[in-house]
């Protein structure tokens, strides 16, 4: 059979029950991210506290994960996020997720709160709660090295120090580097007392057609090593973005108030550390770069967040702090932002040493930001206050935190300033789990060459050929949406996904293919493409159930108010009056009423998916 | 005769091969009943494959009590599944790891009679089917020490 | 005329260098992109399509300014200017 099974996991009362899932069900959501939101919406109630029992921790794989399907090794793992207290989601690749279901399981859903410390470990089809004592206190490395000591070669999603001690922005961590980093899921973590979930299995993923699947995955194969994205992919990975952005005069840049910076993050000099390109599970593509400094990566992410955007002058100290955020649990991104925060707002007054306790912030300072991510991770003296994140806004003395580069209360994910790319505006505007491009970046806007009817055709409708106007860019901020939360759905990456990186990776047609060749349905291009906007109106309502409005879908104040002052972005900024305009396009575009609200026949409709 | 030859400094860990194999020959995505296998720890920073080199004398070949394990005139050492009992004797002679069992299957390259499944999901040509000549040889007697010294 | 080029990858990998002066006959971007491809042949098959025009996987920007905002490769080029050229990406 091609899919596994539903794990249930009551934390509270010890309690464990396995279920099927409908194929009604995953006809209409197929696996992933989709399944995680739709029990999120129908199981978390209203105005919980993330933190406390009645939250619900989902870790759910792809449709595809752990096939043959290329870069199929994701997952998300979703619950109500500590950080922005909407949706909490997060995506990660590496070899978890093909594990657990090799282990007989597509998803397990943790509810209550564990007595004591433990850990969660699945066999070929069996699931226990275990005692973690001995495993509590362990970075994210430590950890995972001491599972595979006792228990062979398992795969784990591991919780740091950070989840441990709840800091709102604590990330999931499997293997090394790959990270689910956003939304604060290894807080909730630790909220519930899980440190980790550990898998192991030997249970194959039958596939229906088997001849079929080996003949689709070669041509496609063929067809994404021949784009001439894949090899600069595979040889630098994404640090090539740094340049591609800087280029732009759109590399977050202290705090947003610089937009550009300088040339020794370019992936040049990021090569000069890695000592090997890898891969998750099943992936042609290989972009993880495995550092000599003894992690992988630095990914573009961290060169412009603990780089460019707390103003670091040297890579190898940029790459040491990824390295240290990585084993101690931290978002990268949230990290980042926090600490780009914290130094504007010391470095105009607004705080002093009598908030941050005698620290004396600035950027570019190594020694300080090292020692402060520590205490954030421990949550001592001011990193405690850090640790809250948005959430300090108080203490900081930002109460309406004009200075955070976050949407929903979620620190933006990449790096790149958006005031001149006006599209990507839009997108971390709307997505669902706030500020992050992961949900909708449409790339193909910085692609000026692509010819008008190649762009008109893959987008649907007329757009503006012109990356500066937000004219016509609801259709391409919501096209993007739908098939990014596709391809989420399926557990494959967005790296080769059509339309994130190339007009010629993997689109619905190739996405047809692989779903029936490994189901044996006769699934229809019509039925594919529901799935999309199914799971953002879903997104939608779990938000509107815990309290979002029209107002959070807005931007950081500076990129309204603060024209960019550098390179070929100078003095571009967001209009409020044409942001309006093009958000209720947006939403009209959506199907959604003026007010940003799912319509009630909709809701009908989504609430009969049984 | 033509053999695959895996070269472990390319191999980027992502198992294409092992799952593919395992789809051809049993219909199932499975990385741990491929008959290539990648052994990968991102903590000790390795990858390196393992694959049946069809040796000169093989010990599988001296070791199996039911003769089920041959070598044939084509210089491809099979399994033949009608004799085979499931001991797994072969399994723990064979010196390189390249052979495997699950619930009494033998699991164990056959190099697809010649047209081995494995290399067209490879996107590095970390593992490449190619006629021996003595450069390759060399190096392959070079990596099965390396093998050795994992085992 | 002699402008500046800078290259990223993977053109950089191609030219064996990311920035160099380059001196070419003419006086716009195709003349500069044709003088550049005398020098390093092996760049053409990047940089252009089977027709003949700059494929869309490419951006070229001139001083900051991509050159899609100016008149494209016929766009005129002044001494000392500095010419950019890139493929874009995404990613997380």
């Amino acid at each position: 059979m091609l899919n596994r099974k539903l794990g249930v996991v009551d934390l509270s009362k010890g309690k464990i029950e396995i279920q099927e899932v409908s194929e009604s069900l995953r006809k209409a959501l197929l696996g992933g991210r989709g399944f995680n939101s739709y029990y999120l919406w129908n199981m978390v109630p209203e105005g919980i506290d993330p933190l406390s029992p009645e939250n619900v921790l989902i870790f759910g794989a792809g449709f595809l994960t752990g096939t043959l399907a290329p870069s199929s090794g994701r997952f998300n793992v979703s619950a109500k996020s500590p950080e922005t207290g909407f949706l909490g989601d997060t995506n990660c690749g590496g070899f978890f997720a093909p594990e657990l279901r090799y282990a007989g399981f597509d998803r397990l859903i943790l509810k209550g709160k564990a007595e004591k410390p433990s850990y969660i470990y699945v066999e070929d089809g069996a699931i226990e709660i275990r005692d973690a004592q001995d495993y509590w206190g362990l970075d994210t490395l430590d950890v995972q090295k001491a599972f595979r000591k006792d228990l062979g070669q398992v795969e784990m999603a591991v919780c740091g120090v950070a989840g441990e001690n709840l800091v709102r922005y604590a990330c999931i961590r499997t293997g090394i580097k790959n990270a689910g980093g956003r939304t604060g899921m290894g807080c909730v973590m630790g909220s519930k007392n899980i440190k980790a979930i550990v898998a192991q299995g030997t249970i194959g993923i039958e596939i229906a057609h088997p001849e079929e699947m080996l003949k689709t995955v070669e041509e496609l194969k063929d067809y994404i090593m021949k784009s001439k994205i894949t090899p600069i992919l595979g040889s630098v990975g994404t640090p090539l973005l740094y340049e591609v952005s800087n280029a732009f005069g759109g590399i977050r840049t202290k705090n947003s108030q610089l937009n550009a910076w300088s040339d020794d993050f370019n992936a040049s000099e990021v090569e000069k550390f890695v000592e090997k390109m890898i891969s998750c599970s099943s992936c042609f593509v290989h972009c993880r770069h495995r550092n000599t400094l003894g992690g992988e990566g630095p990914e573009y992410t961290a060169l412009g967040l603990l780089g460019s955007n707390i103003g670091m002058e040297k890579l190898e100290d940029c790459i040491k702090m990824q390295n240290q955020v990585n084993d101690l649990g931290l978002d990268v991104s949230s990290t980042g932002t926090y600490l780009a925060w914290a130094t504007e707002l010391f470095e105009k007054g607004l705080i002093d040493e009598k908030v941050t306790g005698g620290i004396d912030l600035s950027f570019n300072d190594f020694e300080t930001y090292t020692k402060l991510i520590d205490m954030i991770s421990r949550r001592e003296g001011f990193g405690d206050i850090l640790a809250e994140g948005q959430w300090a806004a108080e203490k900081l003395n930002d109460p309406n935190r004009d200075y955070l580069i976050a949407v929903k209360g979620l620190p933006q994910s990449d790096p790149h300033d958006v005031r001149y790319m006006k599209a990507f505006a839009l997108g971390i505007a709307t997505s669902s789990r706030g500020a992050d491009h992961l949900r909708s970046r449409p790339t193909l806007e910085i692609f000026f060459k692509l010819p008008p009817d190649v762009r008109n055709k893959i987008y649907g409708a007329e757009i503006a050929n012109n990356p500066i106007t937000l004219d016509t860019k609801e259709h391409v901020v919501s096209w993007s949406e739908n098939i990014f939360a596709t391809i989420d759905c399926l557990g494959m990456c967005k790296f080769i996904c059509h339309g994130f990186n190339s007009p010629h990776f993997v689109d619905y047609d190739w996405m047809l293919r692989l779903i029936n060749a490994a189901s044996g349905w006769d699934y229809t291009d019509a039925q594919l493409r529901a799935v999309g906007p199914r799971v953002i109106d879903i997104e939608r309502l779990f938000n509107m159930k815990h309290g979002l409005t029209k107002a959070h879908d807005t931007l950081p104040k500076k990129y309204f108010d603060d024209p960019s002052p550098l390179k070929v972005a100078k003095g571009h900024h967001i209009d409020r009056e044409e942001f309006a305009k093009a958000l209720d396009r947006f939403y009209e575009v959506k199907g959604w009423t003026p007010q940003g609200k799912v319509k009630d026949d909709r809701i009908a409709e989504l609430e009969a998916i049984a | 005769m033509k053999y695959l030859f895996t070269y472990p400094e390319k191999c980027t860990g992502c198992r294409q091969c092992s799952i593919s194999c395992a789809l051809n020959k049993l219909g199932e995505c499975n990385p741990k009943k491929g008959a290539i296998n990648v052994l990968r720890d991102e903590f000790e920073r390795y990858e390196i494959q393992f694959v049946c080199l069809h040796c000169e004398d093989p010990e599988c070949v001296l070791v199996c009590m039911k003769s089920a394990i041959t070598k044939g005139e084509d210089g491809i050492v099979r399994v033949d599944k009608e004799k085979c009992i499931g001991c797994r004797m072969c399994v723990v002679a064979c010196p390189y790891g390249a052979i495997t069992s699950f619930e009494g299957d033998i699991i164990k390259c056959d190099l697809c009679d010649g047209e081995p499944v494995c290399i067209k999901y490879c996107s590095t040509e970390a593992v490449v089917y190619e006629e021996e000549n003595e450069e390759l040889m060399d190096r392959r007697k070079e990596l099965a020490k390396v093998i050795l010294k994992k085992e | 005329m002699r402008i500046k080029v800078k290259l990223l990858k993977p053109f950089s990998d191609i030219a064996g260098k990311d920035e160099m002066d380059l001196d070419f006959e003419g006086e716009n971007i195709q003349n500069a992109l044709d003088g550049l491809c005398e020098l390093y042949p092996n760049l053409r098959k990047e940089l252009f399509n089977e027709k003949g025009d700059v494929d869309f996987n490419i951006n070229i920007f001139i001083n900051d300014k991509p050159m899609t905002a100016e008149d494209d490769t016929t766009t005129n080029l002044s001494e000392g200017d500095i010419l950019l050229i890139f493929m874009p990406v995404a990613g997380g």
